[in-house]
C-alpha cells in the first residue's frame, strides 16, 4: 500500500490556465475576479482539502500539488498586421503567450504545425493570428474543421469578436448542416474563412469541389482543432478526407498549411503527420499560466474487514460531491458510462434538487441529449447558475463551460489522456482547484490508486489511426476517384493505386482508359461512407405519457440494444421513463414516465466464429494466431436493479435482432491432449480459460495502450460448437451455437469431440482500427503478465481484481479458478521462447502489469463481483 | 460476394462478346460525322410547319419571350435562341458526373436544327465542350464575344442540373466558366407555376402529353442512360446509342416547341391550341399561381390580362387574385362583385376584404360590422380578426353617439 505523498511537485504538466487571447477568457477572468476578490467561494478549498485529509486520510492514496505557474510571454511579431493588433488591444491583449508566438513563427514559414496546450490555454490564436493576417495581407482564404457542429459555433463567435474589435472586414461563416440552401452560393464565393467539421467537408464540399473553387484555389490555412479527437476509425476516415482535400487543392494549384490543436496526447506530431500525410512541427511548450492544483487519487474504504469489501467508488463521488456542493464549490463528475451518470444525477439531485419549482442546483450531461438541452446546460454552467455536472466524457472536448473548481472522477476512463483532459475541466483560472481520482474495483483503478507514481508519471496514451486501413481506404478512394480522375503514377494510400483501381473498375465504378480511372458509376459515393460509426440512423425516444408525442432525446445505433429494449428504464436528467414499445425498423422508442424505484441493466453477450487465419506461432502445444473473426452480440435479457441498496429484483426478456461484425482478432489454445492431460476435469479447464482471459483482456488493454473497451474478449470453443459468457448472476454460463444455455456437464460427457477452449482478444471495431497486429507482437508478454497478474494477486481463489467472473456451479468441489487460470496462463506461457524477454525491460512501458493487481487486498467478493458488472 | 477474380472475368467475357464499333462506325451508324476524334457530332433539320406532336413549331422563328422575362427588356428578335439538354453519366451532381451528350437546337432559316455531340471515350469530353463554346460563340476561358449577339439559353431544369454540370465539367478541363455570362431560361419554373397544382408532376414528358399532345413511342426509359453509354465505353455495347440520341433530340424538340406552348398558356389562356393536326383542348393552368408570378414580377399588367383571358375558368384562388389587381387599380366596381360572389360561396378571405372595403372605402360601418362579424364567427380564434371586430364597434358606437 502506498503512502500519500504530499506537495510533491506535479512534472511540468500544464492542466488549467488561463487565455490572453480569447473572448472567453476575458469573460471568464471577469467572472473569476468577482468570485476570488468577493465571494468566500476562492477560499473553501482551502479548508476542504484540510477536511478531506483530516477525516479521510486513509483513503487518499496520493495527494499531488502542481503549482501554480506564471505565464511566459512573448511580444506580437514585428509584421503583424497594425489592425490585427489594435483587434486585440481592444480584446485586453498586450503580449502573446510564448507558444502562440512559436506557433506564429512556425505557421508563417511555412511548416505543418500542431500545438498541443491545454483547453482555453490561448491555442485559438494560435491559428487566428496567421488566418487573419493571411486575410488583411494577400485576400487568401482558410478553412477551419471541428469535430462538432457546437464547437464550431463557439470558435465563429470568438472569431466574430475579435474581427469587431478590430473592424478586420474578414468574412467567416459556418458551413454544416443546418447552413440553409441560399446561403451555401455566398458562402462558397466570399467566405475568407470557413467554418465545417470533417463530416461536410467530406460528403459536401469535396464532391462538388468545383463550386468551391474560389475557396480551394486560394486556400493558404486548414486549421484542425480538437485534433486529439480524430483516432482509431474516425482518425483514420478523417486522414482519408485530408489526403482527398490536399489532392483537390493541387488540382485548383494550392497547397495549404496545416494548423492543428490537441489535447495532450503521447504523440501528436505522429497523429498529425498521420492526418496531414506530411512532416508537421510540433509545439508543445505552453507558455499560459495556470493556478495551483491539488489531485488526490482516492480508494474507498473497506467496509467489511472480513471480506476485504470496499465501499463503491459511486457512494465515494457522491460523498465528495456532496461536500464540495455545500461549501459552493463548482464541481463536475465525470462516470464512465451514460447509466452511471443518470444514476448519479438523481442520487445528488435527491439532496440538492429537492424542491422542482427552483431551479436545479445538478444537472446531468451526456451524448444522446438534444441539442438544445445540452446547450442549456452549457450556458447555466458558464453563467455560473449550475453548481453541478454529471457527464459522460461528452465534456471532454473543448465544449466552453467556463471554469469549475472540483473535478471527481468515478473510476478510472480508461486512459491516461483522457483522466487528465477531465480533470482539467476544473481550475482552468488562476485560481485553486482540486482534481479526485476515485478508484473502482477494477484491475486498472487499483493499480492506478495504489501507484501514484506510475499514474502521476505515465505518458498519456498513443492516438492510433491506421489511414491504410483497406476497408476504409477503399472508401476514400471511390470518393476521390469521384471528385477526380486518378492518373497513373498518382498516389493514394500505401497499397499499389493501380491495383485498388483495377478493383473498382472491376466493381463498374470506374473505367479505365490509357493511363486514367474515370468515374463512371451513377452514384455519389460520399453519400454512402460515414466518417462516424452511426450509419445505422440514430433511434429517437418518444414521450408518448398523457397522448403526446415527444422527442427526448437521440440514441445511438450501438447503444440502442442496450438501452431501449421494452421495459428498460430510460433516463433523461435522472427522470425516469419506461420504454413501451420499441420500433426497430422505424428507429424510434415510446417511453412514458414512471416512478419505478429501480433501474435496469442490459445482459448482453457475445459469440465469435473464426473466419481467416493471417498469422500464427505454435510451440510446445500454445497457438497464438491473428485473424478475421465474426462477431454476434445480442441482448439477452436485462435486470432490475433497485436505487441505493442495488439489489436485484427481477428479470426481463429482450428480443432484438443480433449486431453483427468482422473485425480483427488474436486468439490463444492449447493442444487438446495437453489440456487433457493438465486438467482432471473439463469444467475446470474453462474456469482457467475464463480466468486467464479476464487478466489477458486488461494486461493486452495496458500494453497495447488500448481502451479496455476497444478490445473485445471472448472464450469460446474454436470450432463454434459452445461459447461462454458471463450472465445476469455475475458468473459464466456455457451457451450453445443458438445461445442456448448448455450443462457444463456436456463438456465432460461429450468426450469423443475435440475440446479446445480459446482466448480471443478482439478489435472492437468493424473491419478492425489495427489494433490486432501490435498486440499478435506482445502476445508472449500478454500470457506472461497475465501470469504474473493472478499469481501475484493477494486472494485465495480468484477475485474481480485477477480472474474475474467465473463459470456457475461453484459448489463443485475442487473449485479454484485462480490455480485453473494459472495453470492455463503457464501452458500458453511455457512455450514462449525464454530468451526473448528476461532482461526485464518490458517492451512499451515501464510498468510490471502484473504488480497491478499483486498488491490487492483480499478485495475478492461475490457482491464486488456484481458490481463490477453493473457498471458503476 | 464473387472474388476479384471472377469479377474481372465476367467482365473480360462480356466485353469480348461485342466488336466495338470505330468512331467512324458508330458516326455513320447514329447518322453522323465524325467532328474530332472521340466526337460525333449528328445535325437533324426540323423543318417549321411541321408539328411536333400537336404543337406547331412555326411561331419559333419569331419567339416571344416577353411573357416569361419579367423587368428585363426581353431579347426577342435580337438574341438568338439555344435550346439546350444533356445526356449524363449519373443524376447525383457532383464532379463525378460527366455529360457525354450535349444537344442543342436552334432556328435556321425555316428550320429548327438539331445539333448533337456524342463523345466515345472521356478523353474526348474537352472536345465535346469546345464543340459547345464553339456554336454558342464563347471563346473558352473568355467572356462570349461582344460582336454578334449573346445567344439566350433555353432549357428544361437547367438552371439546377445542365448548367451547374456544365460548369463544373468546365472547370475540370481548365477551360474557364464561359457560359457563366448567358442569359439563361428554364422553362421548368413556368411550368411549374401553371400545372404544378394541377398535373401528378412537372416532369417534360408529363408535360409532352398533356400540354404538345405527344406520346413516345419506343423511347429509352430516361433512367436506363447513363447504363447504356456506360456498356458502349466499357464493353463496346452500341446498339442502344441511336435510340439514346433519339431521345435526347425528341427531348429537345419538345424543349422547342414548349416554349410557344407555355407562351400561350400565360398570355391567351383558354385559346384553342393553334395546330395543324388534332385539335387538342387546351390544359387549364393554374391562373392564380401565373398572376401571382407575375405580380412578383412587377408585371401586374400582364397578370390581369391573363386572369381576364381565362375568366370563364377561373376557380376561386383565381377570382381573388383577380379582384385584389382591380383593388390595388381602385377599380372597386369590380373587384366587389367578385368578393360578394366569393363571400356568399363561403370565402372567408373575401368576407375579409369585403369588411375592409366597408371599413376604409365606402365607410359604411354597419356593413364592415356586418362582414367582420361573419368573419369572427367563422374564424373565431383569429386575434387580428376580433380586433378588428372591437375596433369596428368602437367606432360604430362613437359614430351612433355622434349622430343619435
Amino acid at each position: 500500500m502506498e503512502n500519500s505523498v504530499p506537495d510533491t511537485i506535479l512534472p511540468a504538466r500544464a492542466h488549467g490556465a488561463d487565455t490572453p487571447g480569447s473572448a472567453r477568457a476575458l469573460r471568464r477572468r471577469s467572472r473569476a475576479d468577482q468570485r476570488t476578490e468577493a465571494s468566500p467561494r476562492a477560499l473553501a478549498l482551502e479548508p476542504l482539502l484540510s477536511r478531506l485529509e483530516r477525516r479521510y486520510g486513509d483513503r487518499i492514496t496520493a495527494h499531488r500539488v502542481a503549482p501554480a505557474r506564471e505565464a511566459k510571454l512573448a511580444p506580437f511579431p514585428a509584421d503583424l498586421d497594425p489592425a490585427l493588433q489594435q483587434a486585440l488591444a481592444a480584446r485586453g491583449i498586450e503580449s502573446l503567450y510564448s507558444h502562440q508566438r512559436a506557433a506564429w513563427d512556425s505557421v508563417r514559414a511555412g511548416q505543418h504545425t500542431v500545438v498541443v496546450t491545454p483547453t482555453a490555454s490561448g491555442k485559438t490564436l494560435c491559428y487566428n493570428l496567421p488566418v487573419l493576417q493571411a486575410v488583411r495581407e494577400t485576400g487568401a482564404k482558410s478553412l477551419y474543421l471541428f469535430p462538432t457542429k457546437a464547437l464550431a459555433q463557439d470558435q465563429v463567435a470568438e472569431l466574430l469578436a475579435l474581427n469587431e474589435a478590430g473592424e478586420l472586414g474578414v468574412r467567416a461563416f459556418t458551413f454544416d448542416g443546418d447552413t440553409p440552401g441560399d446561403a451555401r452560393q455566398a458562402i462558397r464565393t466570399r467566405g475568407d474563412i470557413v467554418v465545417s467539421n470533417p463530416d461536410m467537408l467530406h460528403q459536401a464540399i469535396l464532391p462538388h469541389h468545383t463550386k468551391w473553387a474560389q475557396l480551394f484555389e486560394n486556400l493558404k490555412y486548414v486549421v484542425v482543432d480538437e485534433m486529439h479527437s480524430y483516432r482509431g476509425v474516425f482518425g483514420s476516415h478523417v486522414a482519408n478526407v485530408m489526403r482527398r482535400l490536399r489532392r483537390i487543392c493541387r488540382f485548383h494549384g494550392s497547397d495549404p498549411v496545416f494548423i492543428l490543436c490537441s489535447a495532450t496526447i503521447a504523440n501528436p506530431v505522429e497523429l498529425a503527420g498521420g492526418l496531414v500525410g506530411a512532416t508537421v512541427h510540433g509545439i508543445t511548450d505552453n507558455g499560459a499560466p495556470a493556478g495551483e492544483k491539488h489531485v488526490l487519487l482516492w480508494n474507498p474504504p473497506v467496509i467489511n474487514a472480513d471480506l476485504g469489501l470496499r465501499a463503491s467508488s459511486r457512494s465515494q463521488v457522491t460523498r465528495l460531491a456532496r461536500i464540495a456542493l455545500k461549501q459552493s464549490l463548482s464541481t463536475i463528475v465525470f462516470a464512465n458510462s451514460r447509466l452511471a451518470v443518470e444514476v448519479l444525477t438523481k442520487y445528488l439531485k435527491d439532496v440538492f434538487d429537492p424542491d422542482p419549482r427552483l431551479e436545479p442546483r445538478v444537472a446531468a450531461y451526456r451524448g444522446g441529449y438534444l441539442p438544445t438541452e445540452r446547450r442549456d446546460i452549457e450556458r447555466r454552467l458558464r453563467a455560473g447558475t449550475l453548481d453541478c455536472v454529471v457527464s459522460t466524457s461528452a465534456l471532454e472536448l473543448g465544449v466552453d463551460i467556463g471554469s469549475l473548481d472540483v473535478c471527481l472522477l468515478n473510476g478510472y476512463p480508461g486512459t491516461i489522456a483522457g483522466t487528465w483532459q477531465r480533470l482539467g475541466r476544473a481550475g482552468r483560472r488562476q485560481r485553486t482547484s482540486l482534481g479526485v481520482l476515485v478508484a473502482s474495483s477494477e484491475p486498472l483503478d487499483q493499480y492506478m490508486v495504489r501507484h501514484p507514481e506510475f499514474f502521476f508519471g505515465a505518458s498519456p496514451e498513443h492516438a492510433r489511426i491506421d489511414p491504410d486501413q483497406l476497408l476504409i481506404l477503399m472508401e476514400h478512394l471511390r470518393c476521390a476517384a469521384f471528385e477526380l480522375p486518378f492518373e497513373a503514377g498518382d498516389t493514394f494510400g500505401a497499397p499499389p493505386l493501380a491495383e485498388m483501381l483495377d478493383y473498382l473498375a472491376g466493381e463498374r465504378l470506374v473505367h479505365r482508359e490509357g493511363d486514367r480511372w474515370h468515374w463512371i458509376a451513377d452514384s455519389y459515393p460520399a453519400g454512402s461512407v460515414s466518417l462516424r460509426a452511426i450509419a445505422e440512423g440514430n433511434f429517437v425516444v418518444i414521450d408518448t405519457t398523457d397522448g403526446a408525442r415527444n422527442v427526448i432525446a437521440e440514441v445511438d445505433w450501438s447503444s440502442a440494444p442496450l438501452t431501449l429494449y421494452e421495459g428498460a428504464i430510460y433516463m433523461v436528467q435522472s427522470r425516469p421513463w419506461q420504454v413501451e414499445r420499441l420500433d426497430w425498423e422505424g428507429r424510434k422508442a415510446f417511453v412514458t414516465r414512471t416512478d419505478a424505484d429501480y433501474y435496469t441493466d442490459a445482459i448482453d453477450f457475445t459469440r465469435l466464429k473464426i473466419l481467416d487465419d493471417f498469422e500464427q506461432e505454435g510451440i510446445d502445444g500454445a497457438l497464438a494466431v491473428r485473424g478475421e473473426v465474426h462477431i454476434v452480440r445480442r441482448v439477452a435479457g436485462y435486470k432490475k436493479i433497485r436505487y441505493y441498496t442495488h439489489e436485484n429484483i427481477g428479470y426481463g426478456e429482450v428480443r432484438l435482432p443480433d449486431n453483427e461484425m468482422h473485425t480483427t482478432a488474436v486468439w490463444w489454445r492449447l493442444e487438446p491432449g495437453l489440456l487433457e492431460r493438465s486438467f482432471e476435469r473439463r469444467w475446470q479447464a474453462l474456469d482457467g480459460f475464463l480466468g486467464a482471459a479476464h487478466a489477458m483482456h486488461h494486461v493486452a488493454a495496458l500494453l497495447s495502450m488500448a481502451e479496455v473497451r476497444d478490445l473485445g474478449r471472448a472464450v469460446g470453443d474454436a470450432e463454434g460448437r459452445w461459447h461462454a459468457t458471463v450472465d445476469a448472476d455475475g458468473r459464466g454460463r456455457l451457451r450453445g451455437p443458438d445461445d442456448q444455455p448448455l450443462d457444463p456437464g456436456m463438456l465432460e460427457r461429450d468426450v469423443d469431440q475435440a475440446f479446445s477452449p480459446t482466448v480471443f482478444l478482439y478489435d472492437n471495431h468493424p473491419g478492425g482500427v489495427g489494433l490486432s497486429t501490435p498486440l499478435y507482437d506482445l502476445r508472449n508478454e500478454v500470457v506472461e503478465q497475465a501470469a504474473s497478474l493472478v499469481r501475484g494477486c493477494a486472494c485465495l481463489h480468484g477475485c474481480p481484481a485477477c480472474v474475474g467472473p467465473i463459470l456457475q456451479s461453484d459448489e463443485k468441489p475442487g473449485r479454484d479458478p485462480k490455480r485453473h487460470a494459472l495453470v492455463v496462463l503457464d501452458l500458453l506461457g511455457a512455450a514462449r521462447p525464454r530468451t526473448l524477454q528476461q532482461d526485464g525491460e518490458v517492451a512499451l512501458r515501464p510498468v510490471d502489469a502484473a504488480a497491478a493487481v499483486a498488491t490487492l487486498d483480499a478485495d475478492a467478493d461475490a457482491s464486488l463481483m456484481l458490481q463490477g458488472i453493473e457498471g458503476l | 460476394m464473387a472474388t476479384f477474380a471472377q469479377r474481372m472475368q465476367r467482365i473480360e467475357t462480356r466485353a469480348a462478346a461485342f466488336v466495338p464499333p470505330t468512331d467512324e462506325e458508330l458516326a455513320a451508324q447514329l447518322g453522323g460525322r465524325l467532328r474530332m476524334p472521340g466526337l460525333v457530332e449528328i445535325e437533324h433539320r426540323h423543318p417549321l410547319h411541321l408539328p411536333h406532336g400537336s404543337c406547331a413549331m412555326d411561331t419559333l422563328c419569331r419567339p416571344d419571350l416577353d411573357w416569361l422575362t419579367g423587368d428585363r427588356p426581353a431579347g426577342a428578335g435580337h438574341a438568338p435562341l439555344v435550346f439546350i439538354d444533356t445526356e449524363t453519366t449519373g443524376l447525383a451532381g457532383g464532379s463525378g458526373t460527366l455529360a457525354f451528350l450535349i444537344g442543342i437546337a436552334r432556328v435556321q432559316g425555316a428550320a429548327l436544327v438539331v445539333t448533337q455531340w456524342l463523345i466515345t471515350r472521356f478523353s474526348a469530353e474537352p472536345a465535346l465542350l469546345q464543340a459547345l463554346l464553339d456554336a454558342l460563340g464563347c471563346a473558352a476561358g473568355s467572356e462570349p464575344a461582344a460582336i454578334a449577339p449573346r445567344p439566350e439559353l433555353v432549357s428544361y431544369n437547367g438552371k439546377s442540373f445542365d448548367l451547374p454540370l456544365l460548369a463544373t465539367r468546365l472547370k475540370m478541363a481548365r477551360m474557364g466558366n464561359a457560359l457563366g455570362g448567358l442569359a439563361h431560361h428554364d422553362l421548368l419554373h413556368p411550368l411549374r407555376t401553371a400545372f404544378a397544382r394541377r398535373w401528378p408532376d412537372c416532369r417534360l414528358q408529363t408535360a409532352e402529353r398533356l400540354l404538345l399532345g405527344l406520346e413516345r413511342d419506343d423511347d429509352l426509359p430516361g433512367h436506363r442512360i447513363p447504363g447504356v453509354w456506360a456498356d458502349f465505353v466499357q464493353f463496346g455495347e452500341a446498339r442502344e446509342l441511336g435510340a439514346l440520341v433519339q431521345h435526347n433530340r425528341v427531348d429537345l424538340l419538345s424543349l422547342a416547341a414548349l416554349l410557344p406552348a407555355l407562351g400561350r398558356v400565360f398570355v391567351e389562356p383558354g385559346a384553342p391550341m393553334a395546330s395543324s393536326t388534332t385539335p387538342v383542348p387546351q390544359p387549364l393552368p393554374d391562373s392564380a399561381s401565373i398572376a401571382r408570378m407575375q405580380r412578383r414580377r412587377r408585371r401586374p399588367d400582364r397578370a390581369r390580362a391573363h386572369l381576364i383571358a381565362a375568366q370563364p375558368a377561373l376557380d376561386d384562388r383565381a377570382l381573388l387574385e383577380l379582384a385584389d389587381l382591380h383593388r390595388s387599380r381602385g377599380d372597386w366596381s369590380l373587384a366587389v362583385p367578385i368578393w360578394q360572389r366569393l363571400a356568399e360561396a363561403g370565402s372567408l378571405a373575401a368576407v375579409e376584404s369585403l369588411a375592409k372595403y366597408h371599413e376604409h372605402v365606402s365607410r359604411d360601418l354597419s356593413e364592415a360590422l356586418r362582414w367582420c362579424e361573419t368573419l369572427c364567427r367563422a374564424a373565431p380564434a383569429d386575434p387580428a380578426h376580433a380586433g378588428r371586430l372591437r375596433r369596428l364597434r368602437q367606432r360604430h358606437e362613437r359614430r351612433g353617439a355622434l349622430f343619435g
